[in-house]
């Protein structure tokens, strides 16, 4: 008798590798309750997939379980060790798909282009269940109507490339339940999406989990979902989970030190304070390299010698649902830990005078840019993408000016076109150095001035890094071949500059082979910041990174700023992170900015529908915050800049819309307290901002 | 699909004027007419010529005009009446001594890529999935001698272990009670048995490298999440490796079709003169050799339109194959 | 992606597990190097490719004697055996001919009679030549003590010359035609393939027609079209270099397919965008930014494209259409295999050129296959 669908007992699954024995898990204990949520989470590489994997005895080779059990009871009085069944064998099979079924990160990968969502759909349920085609194909329909797909009858017969990644994700989602399984396993599920589109997906599987009553398995490293899904929680950490026990205690009260660290690293949604963030110092090691001991014990806090690095600490419970790895819970010998918990450091309280007195750097007016579309043999123009169309604000010197919007909405270009690595369609980027000038206007020769002053921070650690070159070279690059430095100096220069970005200064020589992602953005910022600039374009700058190391390098990022007096365009998809690092706050959508204000004001008082939408989709991490104020569903997909909607392009998603809203497009205008919004009806709307709580927990 | 097709045929128009053009260029590379060397015959064999007559023989054959004329005339007839010209060697026209050459070629080329395929799915699905074991290596080591081996070499070592040990010679398409025989059962029978050498020879480095192609795509699909995708729908592996990766790995198959297609018939020239067979490369051969003009254009031109139909036919499969080309 | 594609191949991983084997402080060319040389079989492949064309180069030192040296009295004789002691003392010999008359057919066989010795040695005196056309010498590697004694290790063809020798100085001619053949295609192919990618546009989509339409066409029936036009009075030098010329026609388009391609991925990649921002001219973007990038690349397609050359003009030699004599090639020398009658008299005419052409093929495949793993070290 059992009260738990899967009972996890000291599994461990090592990869066989050339290089070692990886041990990707090793020693899991956790429980799934019958018809509750798991959410297993932790930063890259700690083991959370192969664990999900592991239950499902679907670990890609050179990976096998090399011990532990998975008991699975099907119903509460029978019993089966998945962990022994063989891989191959007809009983795993019958499980798979029909019991225990998965959902996967990104289901443009994980669903084959070539055959219809329906064919891969029905292929499921007539391996199970003994249906004809046709009932097959109803119960398919059925399914696809329940994940809230448009019109099932139709797209069924679609190919993935058909959809939208949303839709994508909702048949992947149909395939999983069609054969009404007793475990969801979802991996990552909404991390390839849109917040708006991420919000969506969340509320399906929480209302499908109620409905059917099934156990979900939910993997994540973003504690905002934990927050809005889990009713158990498990922390991982280098293949071991650290803490387990229900989602309100572990966001209360946090026994674990990693658990705390990773709580107090992400940025909340706070516009008031504009604190430094708690990061956890270093990385996640390698599996290969796992400290002995408590893995964790490089980083922690409270490590204690000769204890923390020597011996495994044991799974302690705290009480009947909570336990914990950790030795300052040893009911034998429990540690007293000599550092005392440092409180966050508020000492640099940020948050500094309004954008308004301050000089201009950069006006930007009414800029476009716009893509042709070709077709044919002789190219011939069929149309225009206009990914950029009519953007105008200002950069106030020494501010940070946040760029938000959901992917495809123009933020990367409107980038991009500022730095002139596209030449813009119309419009003017005034720039107000020692030599204003007209940045849109300037040939390449004449850039080359400004392109000292204006720098970029790349998203991407490892594209942005040429592979061939040294970090000498890469970070010097802009010294040398301005003219500003050679030889020793330029050695000396960059010496200093890995030193302002925290990286060691005898790496010079290395390759950005050598270094993690998190390493590689301070080379990325360092090689920003070699010309002395006064303004960063910073693209995406930490969404490649873990949550801990994001947290280093927004601090760094703000360090840096304080000291250069530098002045950033900071672009990214989180809001919790523009939150976070910005003075002022742009929303765009399809091209346009719909929204502009001090961060504040947007968050707490937004004037456009759509910020009001992102918004209402952005996770708390606070279980108690759980749906506390009604979502908002933005139904459809963001709009096709190469023909977007006539009058507001937010109008057919809008539910405020009204009939001018078809017709006539907003401008952005002032409508007071330094905010701008494009919207007709944004005197009149009382629109909802974010629920920012007084106090913070942990 | 359909406005798909009707493109693709749009965009071979082009592409066999180019060729017909080609052909045309090669045809009148070599310096002197015909007619020169008719003269040179002639004079050898103790006959003068006098340049009236050279003349003369030139505006019969059209030869007086420009180039670009003598193209256009050329291709019009090609075109409206099915006329390729005169063979001034065989003394026949050029359509005579083609067509069943031709015919033997398409049969040859279209047999070995049945072979090649037959051959290389099987071993290379087999070599993709027992990766790095004892056959997977076999196979390989195989594989790349086959592709090391030029096809003629082949064909000599195959002549010369069949003279050595079995004392015949494996030459040719036909018994010679057949060669001149009209076309029967019997004969078609007799073709059929002689074929298969040719075919082996001819197939040898498509297959190599046909292996070689769909082990190294099969071992990339392999890795794709939908095969795990397959697998957590608890679809049996047979299956959903033929479903999945060997469907997909199919595609990258399907379109180098054409390239193989092109190499067959390309490489069958060569063979065909090792081994005499009664297709186009030995005529074409002595065609360029003699400088029979009108009959090696109409070889170069006919063998081109050959791979360029299939190309398209490979195309047209691809698009049948796979849904994100036919979608537009 | 999900973790389950575990980091054991990113960099970072890569680069956690080998701290103490200078991975960290290493340049992407070591990499390259030290991935290349755990692939057996391409530096097997390398070494036997380095010895080719190391004999190519001294081809008089390591042929037994002058490929032109002809001796009517032993047409077609048979191989011989190289003895390296007599009498359980070193001191090579190879046994004479004794001559058999096959009244059936007409003609003189030659057999190896073991009664003869004819004595051999190491570093002989031979007929004189200069080393790389500078050094006047007359040493070579192998050859008979008393001049005029007959050695054919490999055999002897109609005209009584030395196969082996002939294979040798063939070598020259094969292998450095696809090394020539290569560097015209490889000329074209950058050219062609570097303006389609650098500009796009109208030029991208002419060039990529020419470059299907190229690849259209049947290449032998081409190349034996253009090969047959060559006027038979031209001079070797010039036929070498036009039957190279003819090879790269269709050898270009491949090579320019890849660079276009490399340009093309490169151009979007971040990297080239911070040399643009880093106030890079455009010739120090594709010079010290991108070429880097794919040069390991095209060597490795350059490798692979080697042996195709090699094959063709073998193919091209051996119709009778390519090189002719005095020209020496494998080619050449497999047209006097080309009956059946030939090959049954002297079946070494065709096996002596023909696993020349084999090996050396093999060799430059698994060097490039090597080289092509190797390029991208990261995978």
């Amino acid at each position: 008798m059992s009260d738990n669908l899967i009972e996890v007992k000291n599994l461990q699954t090592h990869f066989f590798t050339n290089e070692g024995v990886i041990k990707a898990i090793d020693g899991v204990d956790f429980n799934i309750p019958r018809g509750k949520t798991l959410c297993v989470v932790g930063e890259s590489g700690c083991g959370k997939s192969v664990t999900a994997r592991s239950i499902l005895q679907i670990v890609d080779p050179p990976g096998r379980i090399v011990g532990g059990d998975i008991l699975f009871h099907p119903t509460p009085d029978r019993e089966i060790n998945l962990a022994q069944l063989n891989p191959r064998g007809a009983e795993i099979r019958d499980i798979r798909g029909k019991d225990i079924t998965m959902i996967f990160q990104e289901p443009m990968t994980a669903l084959s282009p070539l055959y219809t969502i329906g064919n891969q759909i029905i292929e499921a349920v007539r391996w199970h269940l003994p249906l004809t085609k046709q009932e097959a194909r109803e119960r398919a329909i059925e399914a696809l109507g329940v994940v809230g797909i448009p019109r099932p009858h139709e797209l069924i017969d679609a190919y993935t490339f058909e959809l939208s990644g949303g839709m994508r994700q909702r048949a992947m989602i149909a395939m999983a339940l069609v054969c009404e399984p007793k475990l969801l396993i979802a991996d990552e599920p909404t991390t390839a999406l849109d917040v708006t589109t991420q919000a969506n997906i969340l509320d399906l599987i929480a209302n499908l989990q109620r409905d059917m009553g099934m156990s979900v398995m939910f993997i994540t490293h973003d504690l905002g979902v934990v927050a809005e899904v889990a009713h158990e929680v498990a922390v991982m950490y280098l293949g071991t989970i650290v803490e387990y026990g229900p989602v309100e205690t572990i966001f209360s009260d946090p026994k674990h030190p990693y658990t705390r660290a990773l709580l107090r690293s992400i940025p909340h949604l706070n516009p008031r304070r504009k604190t430094r963030l708690a990061a956890i110092r270093g990385m996640v090691p390698h599996p290969l390299n796992r400290p002995g001991g408590c893995s964790f014990h490089t980083r922690c806090n409270y490590a204690v010698a000769g204890v923390c690095d020597s011996f495994v600490p044991p799974w302690t419970p705290i009480d009947r649902t909570r336990f914990v790895r950790c030795f300052l819970y040893d009911s034998e010998h429990p540690i007293k830990s000599q550092v005392i918990e440092t409180p966050p450091d508020t000492s640099g309280d940020l948050t500094r005078e309004t954008a308004q007195n301050r000089q201009p750097l950069l006006d930007v007016h009414d800029l476009k840019m716009h893509f042709p579309i070709t077709s044919g043999f002789f190219n011939r123009v069929v149309g225009h993408v206009k990914a950029v169309d009519g953007v105008s604000f200002t950069i106030h010197e020494g501010e940070t000016l946040g760029l938000v919007g959901e992917s495809g909405c123009g933020k990367t270009t409107l980038g991009h076109a500022i730095m002139r690595l596209y030449t813009p369609t119309a419009g003017e980027v005034h720039y107000y150095g020692d030599k204003p000038a007209d940045l849109a206007k300037l040939n390449n020769r004449e850039l080359k001035l400004y392109h000292r002053e204006i720098r970029m921070i790349f998203q991407d650690p490892h594209s942005s890094l040429n592979p061939r070159l040294p970090v000498l070279e890469i970070v010097g690059e802009a010294l040398k071949v301005n003219g500003l430095a050679q030889g020793r100096e330029l050695e000396t220069r960059v010496r200093d500059l890995l030193a302002k970005v925290g990286l060691r200064p005898e790496y010079i020589r290395r390759y950005p082979h050598a270094f993690s992602g998190g390493e590689r953005q301070r080379i990325g910022i360092a090689r920003a910041l070699a010309p002395n600039p006064r303004l960063v374009v910073a693209d995406e700058p930490v969404s490649a990174l873990d949550v801990s190391v994001q947290a280093q390098i927004l601090n760094l990022l703000k360090d840096l700023q304080t000291e250069f007096g530098l002045t950033y365009l900071f672009i990214s998809h989180d809001l919790n992170v523009v939150s976070h690092i910005s003075d002022r706050v742009a929303v765009m959508y399809v091209g346009k900015i719909v929204e502009l204000a001090p961060t504040q004001t947007l968050f707490e008082r937004p004037r456009h529908p759509y910020t009001e939408a992102l918004l209402s989709a952005v996770l708390k991490p606070d279980p108690s915050l759980r749906r506390s104020s009604q979502r908002i569903h933005l139904e459809g997909d963001v709009a096709d800049p190469a023909n977007p909607p006539p009058g507001c392009a937010f109008h057919p998603r809008c539910r405020y819309a009204k009939d001018l809203c078809r017709i006539e497009t907003p401008a952005l205008r002032p409508i007071g307290d330094g905010q701008l919004a494009a919207c007709h009806f944004a005197d009149e709307l009382a629109l909802a901002g974010a629920h920012i709580p007084e106090h913070i927990t942990p | 699909m359909a406005q798909y097709i009707i493109k693709r045929f749009l965009y071979m128009i082009p592409t066999v004027i180019a060729i017909s053009i080609v052909s045309f260029i090669i045809i009148n590379l070599p310096p002197g007419d015909f007619v020169d060397r008719l003269v040179v015959e002639r004079q050898q064999s103790g006959e003068v010529i006098t340049e009236e007559e050279e003349e003369g023989f030139r505006e019969i054959y059209g030869l007086d005009k420009p180039l670009p004329i003598q193209y256009v005339d050329w291709i019009s007839d090609v075109v409206l009446r099915g006329e390729f010209g005169y063979s001034f060697r065989w003394n026949r026209p050029v359509e005579e001594l083609i067509w069943q050459r031709l015919l033997l070629t398409f049969f040859l080329s279209l047999s070995t890529l049945a072979f090649i395929w037959a051959v290389a799915i099987p071993i290379g699905v087999y070599s993709a999935v027992r990766k790095y074991s004892l056959g997977d290596y076999f196979v390989t080591f195989l594989g790349f001698i086959g592709l090391a081996t030029p096809s003629f070499l082949i064909a000599l070592v195959l002549l010369y272990i069949s003279f050595k040990y079995f004392g015949q010679s494996v030459g040719g398409l036909f018994s010679p009670e057949y060669v001149d025989a009209p076309w029967s059962i019997d004969k078609f029978l007799d073709l059929l048995s002689h074929l298969w050498i040719p075919i082996v020879i001819l197939g040898t480095a498509g297959t190599a490298g046909l292996i070689r192609t769909l082990r190294a795509n099969l071992l990339d699909e392999l890795r794709r999440p939908y095969v795990t995708t397959a697998r957590t729908k608890g679809l049996p592996e047979y299956w959903l490796l033929i479903k999945y990766p060997l469907r997909h790995a199919l595609n990258p198959f399907v379109s180098s079709l054409n390239d193989v297609f092109v190499g067959l018939v390309s490489g069958e020239t060569i063979v065909a003169i090792v081994l005499s067979l009664q297709t186009t490369g030995p005529l074409l051969l002595d065609a360029l050799r003699t400088q029979d003009m009108y009959l090696a254009g109409s070889f170069i031109l006919l063998l081109s339109l050959l791979a360029v139909i299939g190309t398209l036919f490979s195309d047209l499969l691809l698009a049948w194959l796979d849904p994100r080309i036919r979608f537009p | 992606m999900t973790e389950a594609q575990f980091p054991i191949n990113t960099p970072e991983a890569v680069g956690a597990i080998k701290v103490d084997h200078g991975y960290v402080a290493a340049s992407q060319r070591k990499l390259i190097w030290w991935k290349f040389r755990k692939h057996r079989l391409a530096m097997l492949g390398g070494i036997v490719t380095f010895m080719f064309y190391f004999v190519a180069l001294f081809a008089e030192f390591f042929a037994p004697s002058a490929p032109d040296q002809y001796a009517s009295n032993y047409t077609y004789a048979p191989p011989q055996t190289l003895h390296l002691f007599n009498d359980g003392k070193f001191s090579p010999y190879v046994n004479g001919y004794t001559i058999e008359i096959d009244y059936n057919a007409g003609r003189r066989n030659f057999v190896v009679d073991p009664e003869i010795q004819h004595p051999v040695g190491f570093f002989v005196k031979g007929s004189p030549y200069k080393i790389l056309g500078l050094i006047e010498t007359n040493i070579r590697l192998l050859g008979p003590i008393n001049e005029g004694d007959p050695m054919y290790l490999m055999g002897a063809d109609r005209l009584g010359q030395d196969v082996l020798s002939r294979t040798i100085y063939g070598s020259r001619i094969s292998m450095t035609i696809g090394l020539v053949g290569v560097t015209f295609s490889l000329f074209f192919g950058i050219l062609l393939g570097g303006i389609s990618g650098y500009f796009g546009g109208w030029i991208d989509n002419v060039i990529q027609r020419l470059i299907e339409f190229l690849q259209s066409i049947p290449s032998i029936p081409l190349w034996i079209g253009l090969a047959a036009a060559i006027p038979v009075d031209v001079p070797p030098l010039y036929v070498y270099f036009l039957i190279t010329v003819i090879l790269s026609v269709i050898g270009w388009t491949g090579l320019a397919r890849v660079v276009r391609g490399k340009f093309y991925a490169l151009k979007t990649e971040d990297f080239v965008k911070a040399a643009r921002l880093d106030g890079c001219s455009s010739l120090r973007i594709i010079f010290h930014h991108m070429v880097p990038s794919f040069t390991s690349h095209i060597i490795a397609v350059v490798t692979l494209a080697i042996p195709g050359m090699i094959i063709a003009e073998t193919s091209l030699s051996f119709l009778g259409i390519g090189l002719r004599p005095p020209i020496n090639s494998w080619g050449v020398l497999l047209q006097e295999a080309q009956n059946i009658r030939s090959i049954s008299t002297a079946p070494w005419l065709l096996f002596v050129p023909g696993i020349a052409v084999v090996i050396s093929v093999l060799a430059l495949n698994f060097l490039g296959d090597g080289l092509r793993d190797a390029a991208d070290p990261y995978t």
